[in-house]
Formats: structure tokens, sequence, C-alpha cells
């Protein structure tokens, strides 16, 4: 009966409970008033005939004692007055009837024959009463009475009907009146279960409930509140969280990709689709491959195989990738395997856009080996290139041609028209050059004004005829600088590269001798090399002076030589002063100088190594001639540029004032105006630990690198050599005057001391001292001489 | 009681069988047992309930079986005696209508009494003279005469029932 009501709504179940609860009451409330009005029925109208009866029997006494039948019926006749009656009887003490009286209408027997001892009892409707006539506990005989009960019973049925139908009426009123009172209940749950809907539907967590009253629905409301409450502040703490998580993915610098086991986009961050330049949907379903440049399908297949070789693994490649607009980019691609959440494998891959860094890369790596001047290749390079064709040549036999270029008049450009011109010049020579070329050819500038070409697979013939062509073009080449025109010669020298080739080093020094051989034979022609060409090279060749400066820092083939400075005035004596010089003594006892092997040394690093040498075994003669040193005032030597940003320079000096107990102020050192510049940092703390220690710094050839006298004020410099060109010149150059006399000045403002070089002759001697130079320096005072002449 | 009650009148039956015209006085033996429960007797000293023949007895041994019973639980005591002098102390003085010299003692019966006596006797006349209760015969019934004066006299009360079942004499030529 319970289960069919369980999905009724709450109404139609309440209304089933009180439908219900009506029935069953009035069935049992019917029930109960029948049995019991049936019983109290039955039980009043015995009491009212027992009554009677006994009435009766009291009565009877003395009509049973002393016979008498009249008086005993006339005692029974009064029961007439009672309808229900039908007869009576009256038994003496033997059970016999003694007297009886019955109702006219009466027709059966009117009782029982004998009395045996029956008692009151009811028979259907009909109601038999038996009394006792006592008297003195002595029994006199039994009164009985017969009623038929039907009539009254009838009418009381009737009542009772009517009462029953008058309690169904008050029930059915009272349910009228109750139903509508159930919307009490069912108001506010419906009103309750409305918001419930809503905010489903709607998804609107900010709605709630309102509270009817304060019963189990509206602690129901309030707890309802309280958990839609809690579950909008954990819905939007975590569309927060879902927010910055979805920043950190989407905004991350990095292209993120979800890729399935084939590669197929599953999901991409916006970065990566806007790297890509393509919305994240239409990425969906695309193959990373796609994207991927053709020549990198290879390492990009790789980089997934590599992830499922070894599946614990982060693996990193750097590929390039095309983007819809068609930029390239280059990305460093990081993969490892995830599973899904059907234990496949798939892929996370994150790409860092790494374009910059790699053009920086290559942009690096094209410089370093390049010429930033003709964006040529540089000797580095080349001589790169060179041994791969001398392998090649070793390896397969074929035959290179290696040419060596030095241009005839270009120092008159440089001197005539400057630096700027002869940077253009070289400029538009290596554009000239490039077009004449071939394209496996190399063309590379070696420095100066020399070049270099390595023709690919040509014999000697070939390569002479080529560079023939080259050396016409590069005479009818006019360039034109400020108005004034330049022609310039080529000399140039081939070799050949072939399997007997020894290495790179020697193909170059053939050819180098080759050059220097067309030089010799008048310039602006072509010479191929042949073995005589070595010997007379390396007499003169700057590439023999590498060996022989080695050879000669540890055999000691270097000589020192000094050359006096002298005051100007007469007032400025002072004890001896002289610079240091070197110079190379060879095998047959010629003093070599220093123009010779300088160049080279500085070119091929040897010059710092140089440097130590002089300063050793300057500092060895000074502690061997103590007499000199007392005599002397100052003494300089010179550094080169490279020694200035050596780092164990600084090192070796203070060990070599110790070991031989030089006195610091005693020692000058020289230093070239573009060594310094070049460097002016690292010359400026050289400069300032050496005169820190006393020692003192004079800036060498001051003026032929016209730069600015800005930079005079940075070196703590504490002499001026102003450059000989300007000194020579001075008598009938009033330019060279004016330039000497304002470095002199502007030298003594800022509290330097002047030395002028090449003082050839007494009048220049004259005319420095007019303008007030310090010191003098050249031929005309002292030419230098081996040290130990000078004493 | 009712078992005791039946053997008892069928005793009575056998002997009425057993003796002509002794029917009409088996009835009057049980009347006169009956009247005991009708009338109220005043309380008195005596351990025995006295009842007295006068004269000639015209029960027999028919009376005898009365003695087995009690009043107000005094045993009943059946005495027959010859004069009225005898009956000081009997409760009922039966006087049998043969001895019709006795009727002119029952004012003796009535002054020398040490009890209330019920005088009872038979045929009609014997209540016009001053007994209270007598035996006369209607229609082959045995019925009952008071005379209520006496009764009164006497000190005894009759139950309003046994005056229902008698024809009440009220005895105002006597006073």
């Amino acid at each position: 009966m319970i289960k069919p009501l369980k999905n009724l709504s709450i109404k139609k179940k309440l209304l089933s409970v009180l439908l219900f609860s009506s029935i069953s009451g009035l069935v049992i409330a019917a029930f109960l008033l029948l049995v019991l009005e049936v019983s109290d029925f039955k039980k009043n109208a015995q009491n009212e005939l027992s009554t009677m009866a006994q009435l009766i029997a009291n009565r009877s006494t003395a009509a049973l004692s002393f016979h008498d039948t009249d008086l005993a019926k006339e005692n029974l006749s009064s029961l007439e007055q009672l309808v229900t009656v039908q007869s009576a009887c009256l038994y003496d003490a033997q059970g016999h009837i003694f007297t009886f009286f019955k109702v006219s209408e009466f027709q059966g027997i009117p009782c029982p024959k004998h009395y045996l001892g029956q008692s009151t009892h009811f028979d259907h409707t009909l109601l038999h009463i038996y009394n006792l006539v006592e008297l003195d506990n002595e029994m006199l005989g039994v009164v009985y009475i017969q009623a038929d009960l039907e009539t009254p019973f009838l009418d009381k049925l009737q009542s009772i009907t009517l009462l029953f139908l008058a309690l169904f009426m008050a029930t059915v009123v009272t349910f009228l009146f109750t139903t509508p009172l159930l919307r009490v209940i069912t108001r506010p749950l419906n009103k309750l279960l409305t918001t419930v809907h809503r905010i489903t539907n709607e998804k609107d967590f900010s709605q709630r409930a309102t509270k009817q009253g304060s019963d189990e629905v509206g602690e129901l409301v309030d707890a309802f509140n309280d958990m839609i409450e809690t579950v909008e502040h954990q819905n939007t703490a975590l569309t927060v969280a879902k927010n910055h998580y979805r920043a950190l993915y989407d905004d991350n610098p990095t292209m993120v990709f979800h890729l399935s086991a084939n590669g197929m986009i599953v999901s991409v961050n916006s970065f990566g689709a806007k790297q890509l330049d393509l919305s994240c949907e239409l990425l969906q379903g695309c193959s990373i491959f796609d994207f991927v440049h053709p020549e990198d399908q290879l390492v990009a297949k790789m980089l997934f195989d590599l992830c499922v070789a070894s599946p614990h693994k982060v693996h990193k490649q750097e590929l390039r990738k095309i983007c819809r607009d068609g930029r390239v980019i280059w990305v460093r691609e990081t993969a490892r395997i995830i599973n899904n959440e059907n234990q496949q494998y798939n892929f996370l891959l994150v790409c860092e856009d790494v374009t910059e860094t790699r053009l920086l890369a290559e942009k690096i790596e094209y410089q370093a080996s390049h010429d930033a001047l003709t964006g040529l290749v540089n000797r580095i390079e080349f001589d790169g290139v060179i041994q791969q064709s001398v392998k090649e040549a070793k390896d397969s036999g074929v035959q290179h041609a290696l040419c060596y270029l030095d241009l005839d008049q270009f120092k008159v450009v440089n001197d005539t028209s400057g630096h700027m011109a002869g940077d253009e010049l070289l400029r538009q020579l290596g554009n000239v050059l490039k077009k004449l070329i071939r394209k496996n050819d190399t063309l590379a500038r070696l420095g100066g004004d020399e070049f270099g070409i390595l023709m690919n697979s040509c014999s000697l013939d070939e390569a002479y005829h080529a560079c023939e062509k080259l050396r016409n073009v590069i005479r009818d080449f006019q360039f034109a600088w400020e108005g004034r025109s330049f022609s310039i010669g080529v000399s140039i020298g081939i070799s050949a590269i072939y399997f007997s080739t020894g290495n790179a080093v020697d193909a170059l020094k053939e050819a180098d001798a080759a050059c220097y051989a067309a030089k010799e034979n008048g310039r602006n022609r072509v010479h191929v090399f042949r073995p005589d060409d070595e010997e007379l090279a390396m007499r003169q060749g700057e590439m023999q002076w590498v060996e022989k400066i080695q050879h000669g820092l540890d055999e000691n083939r270097f000589v020192l030589y000094g050359q006096l400075i002298v005051p100007i005035t007469e007032e400025n004596q002072e004890g001896l002063h002289f610079e240091t010089l070197v110079r190379f003594l060879d095998e047959q006892g010629n003093v070599i100088p220093p123009g010779a092997f300088l160049p080279a040394a500085e070119r091929y690093n040897l010059a710092t190594h140089l440097d130590k040498w002089v300063i050793a075994h300057l500092f060895e003669w000074l502690a061997n001639h103590r007499a000199c040193l007392d005599k002397l005032a100052v003494c300089s030597v010179n550094l080169s540029g490279l020694s200035l940003s050596d780092e164990s320079m600084l090192g070796f000096i203070n060990e070599m004032f110790e070991l031989y107990a030089i006195p610091t102020e005693k020692i000058c050192f020289e230093i070239t105006e573009t060594a310094a510049i070049s460097s002016l940092n690292s010359a400026t703390k050289f400069i300032q630990h050496l005169r820190d220690k006393g020692c003192s710094f004079s800036l060498d050839d001051f003026g032929s690198g016209l730069s600015s006298f800005a930079y005079l004020k940075n070196l703590p410099v504490d002499y001026l050599k102003i450059d000989g060109l300007f000194v020579k010149d001075i008598l009938e150059d009033q330019v060279d005057l004016a330039m000497v006399k304002s470095i002199n000045e502007v030298g003594h403002v800022m509290g330097k001391k002047t030395i002028a070089e090449f003082v050839e002759n007494k009048q220049i001697f004259d005319l420095l001292n007019e303008l007030g130079v310090d010191y003098a320096q050249g031929y005309g005072i002292a030419k230098p001489v081996p040290l130990d002449d000078l004493l | 009681m009712k078992r005791f009650f039946f053997i008892l009148s069928l005793l009575f039956f056998s002997q009425l069988n057993a003796e002509e015209n002794s029917i009409e006085y088996k009835i009057k033996a049980g009347y006169l047992y009956n009247f005991t429960k009708f009338i109220t007797w005043p309380e008195n000293e005596l351990e025995t309930f006295n009842l007295c023949i006068l004269g000639k007895d015209p029960f027999g041994p028919i009376l005898n079986p009365i003695e087995k019973r009690s009043v107000k639980g005094k045993p009943i005591r059946l005495s027959r005696i010859q004069h009225a002098d005898e009956a000081k102390h009997c409760h009922i003085v039966y006087i049998s209508s043969l001895s019709k010299a006795h009727i002119s003692t029952l004012g003796v019966l009535t002054i020398k009494s040490v009890v209330a006596k019920l005088t009872v006797g038979e045929s009609k006349p014997f209540t016009h003279q001053g007994g209270m209760i007598s035996f006369f015969q209607r229609e082959g019934k045995v019925k009952l005469g008071v005379n209520l004066l006496s009764l009164r006299k006497s000190g005894l009360e009759i139950s309003a029932k046994l005056l229902e079942v008698a024809e009440i004499y009220e005895g105002e030529q006597n006073d």
C-alpha cells in the first residue's frame, strides 16, 4: 500500500494520509458505535425486563404460597403495558406452569411447558427472562417473560445510521476545510524546489531561497542556502584558480602542444597558436609536422622516436618551424611522453622561440669567419678552406689553385686620402673581385691590402688566365675619391694545391712567395710559383719571420740598442736618457731593423714574447752595469698593444723589477697611441698600476693616428713623443710646424713633457728649441747604438 | 433447598393418598407453615417456635413432619393441648372446628399469653368470633379469612401479600 504512494507529490501524499485517517476513523467509529449501542440496547432491555420479572416474582410469593392463580394472573397482566412483551408465565416450585399471560396478537406457545433450570438468554431478537420466586430462601416458583425486541432494535439501528451519517458529513466537511491548509506545507517546499531548479538551470550560485518560516522547511532553506554559499565560494575559488592556470598555460611565452601518438594536435595554448598565426581551434586536428621546416622533418620525427625509446626522459631538439604567414622561426623543442586517460601514450611538446639567439649565433659565426670591411671570408676561415682543399686534393687527386693578391698602389691612396678612402677602395675592389670569380671559388681578404682566392678544381694554366683577367680588370678600375681619381695595380702569386702539397701553411707560403716574386719582377703582374721563389721570399717575406722570431727568442738572436734623447733647453740638463731599441742579428751577422720583423711579431702574437725578452735583457744589462744605472735618468722601453692587454705582463714586469733591483722611476714604458686607444680601459689600468709603482709612461708616435686630443686626457702618461713625420719637414711645411707647435702646447698644458722624434739636423733642433719642445731624439742627435756603446 | 422442598412435597402426597380427606388437611398443614413467613413475629426468649393444636387433632400424623422445620432459626415444636391454659407458650394455636367450646376461650388465649399468638381456626365464623385466620372452602379450594382487628390486638403484623389472598373481616361488631 505504501509503495504506490512513493512517487506521488507531497500534497497528494498528505491528502492520502488525511483521507486514510478520516475513513479509518469513520469505520472504527461506526463499528464501535454499532457494537456499543447494540450491547447497550440489549443490556438495557434485559435490565428493564429483569426488573419487571423481579417485581412480579416479589408480588407473586403469596399467590404461590396459597395457590391463588387469579392473583398470580393479575400480577402477570401488568406486563401488558410493555409493548415488547409477548408472553409471560409463572411456574410453581415443581416447575409446572402455575399460570400464564400472553398478548392477544401472540399466536405461538406462550412458554415452555416445564421449567428445567433455564436462565435468561437472547434468541435472536427474542429475549427470554427467567426469574426465581423466593421467600426466606425457599424457592416458590419461577417468573418467565418472553419479549420480542425486533422493532426497538430496528429503531435503534436507524438512529445509529443517522448518527453515522452525521459523523460522515462532519468528516467530509473537515476534510474539505483541511485540504486548502495543506498548502502551508507544500508551498514553501515548492518554492524551494523552484529555486533549486533555477539555480541548476542558470548555474547562478548567487541566488538564494527565501525562508517562509522557522519550521523544518525553514531549516532546510537555511541549510540549502548555506550549502549554496559554500558552492558559490568554491565555484569562485575554482574559477579564479582555473583562470590562473589558464593564464599560466595560454600566456606562457612558450608554445605548448598536447599531441596524439601520431603527432596530431590535441590542444595548443594561445601563445603557440599566435606564434603559428592560426587559431587554437583550427590547429586542433592538424599534424605538428605540417609546421616543421621540410629540412627538419627528420629531426622532428627523431625527437618523437627518442621519446618513445626512453619514455622517462625529457628530450630536446632545435629545429625550424614554418608559420602560416611564411615566417620561419627557430625553436628549441622539449618533448616527453605522457599517458592519457585511455592509457595510450601522447606527447607533451614545449617549443621555445630561439630565433633571435640562433640569428645572433649565426651573426657571430659569420663575423668570426668574415671580414667586417669587405664582407669577404677572413684569413682564419680561408685557412680552413685551404685545409679542406688540401685534404681533398690528397684524397681524390683533384688539383686546385691558390692565388695571393697584393695591391700595388694602395698605400698611396691610404696616405693621400686617408683610411676612409682606403677602406672604401677595399670594399669596392672586393665587390669587383666577387663578380669575377666562379661560384665554387673562395675569395678572402687576408689583411691590409692582400686578398686570397682559392680556385676549386682548377689547373695552374686556367688559374693563370683567370688571374690575368683579374689583373686587367683591377688595372682598368678607376677609384674616385673627393674629386681625385686613382689607378691601382695588383701583383698576383699562384701556387697549386695537389696531392703532394704538404699542408695549408705550405700552400699559402708558396703563393705568398710567388706574389713576392711578382712584386720583385716589377709589380702589376701574375707569377706562378717556382721553388726558387720560395728562397727569395724566405729572405724577405713576412711569413719567414714567425719562425725566425721564435728561434731568435730561444737563441737570443736579438740585440738591444739604445738611442739617446737629449733635453733641448740648456737648463733642462739631467742624467742619461735613452730609448731602448731591438735589432735582429741574422746568421750572416747582418743586423736587421725592427721594421722587418715587428709586423710579423704583431700579426702572429709574438710581440708580447718579444717585449718580455727586451725587458728581461734590458734589466739584466742595467743590473750588470751599475755605473751606467747611476748615471741614468730615464730609460724607455717599447711595449706593443698586445702586451697592454696581456694578463701575465704586469706580473712579469713586477718580477723583473724585483729580480734585478731596478729603481722603478728609472724606467719609462713607451706605448703607441693606436695601441692605447684600441683598448683604452685595460691600457689605462696597466698604466695606472705601473705609475703607482713609480714608472713613467710616454705616448709614442703621437699625432700619426690623428685621433682626438680628448683621449689624451684619459691617458695618464708623462711624455708625449711627437710623430717624426711631422718633425722632419717642420722647416718646410707650415702645417707640420703648426701641428708640432699645437701638440707641444697641448702637451704642456696637460702637464706632460714633449719629445720630438726624427730630429735630423741643427736647424730643426733650433726651431724645436724655439717652440719650447722639451726633448729631442733623432739621427741629428745620435744614431741608435748597441747598449754597451752608450757608455 | 429446592430438592428438600421437592422431597417434602412427595411426602405430603403419599400421605394424602393413604388417608381419606387428608388432602384438605395436607393443604392446611402447608398453609400453617406458610403463615409463619407472612407474619412478623415479635422477639421472645423461647427456644422453640411452638405450634399448638387445641382440642381434637384433625391432622393426625400429617402435621408431624412440620417439626423438622424452623421459623427464624427456631425449630418448630408441635404440641397438642386440651385447655386454653396450656397455650401460654404457643405462637400459633390451631382450634379445630369440631370443638366449638374453645371459641369462647379465645379471649383467655389472648390475655393470658406469654407470647403474641396467632389463632387459626376452621370455618368462616371463627374469624367473626374473634379468631384471626380461618380456613374455609370455596369452589373446592381452601381459602383464608382474616380478622384484621384481632390481628392488630394481638400485636402481630401480617404481610399485605397474605391479605391479598384472604378474605378480610374488619370485626367492627365485636368492638
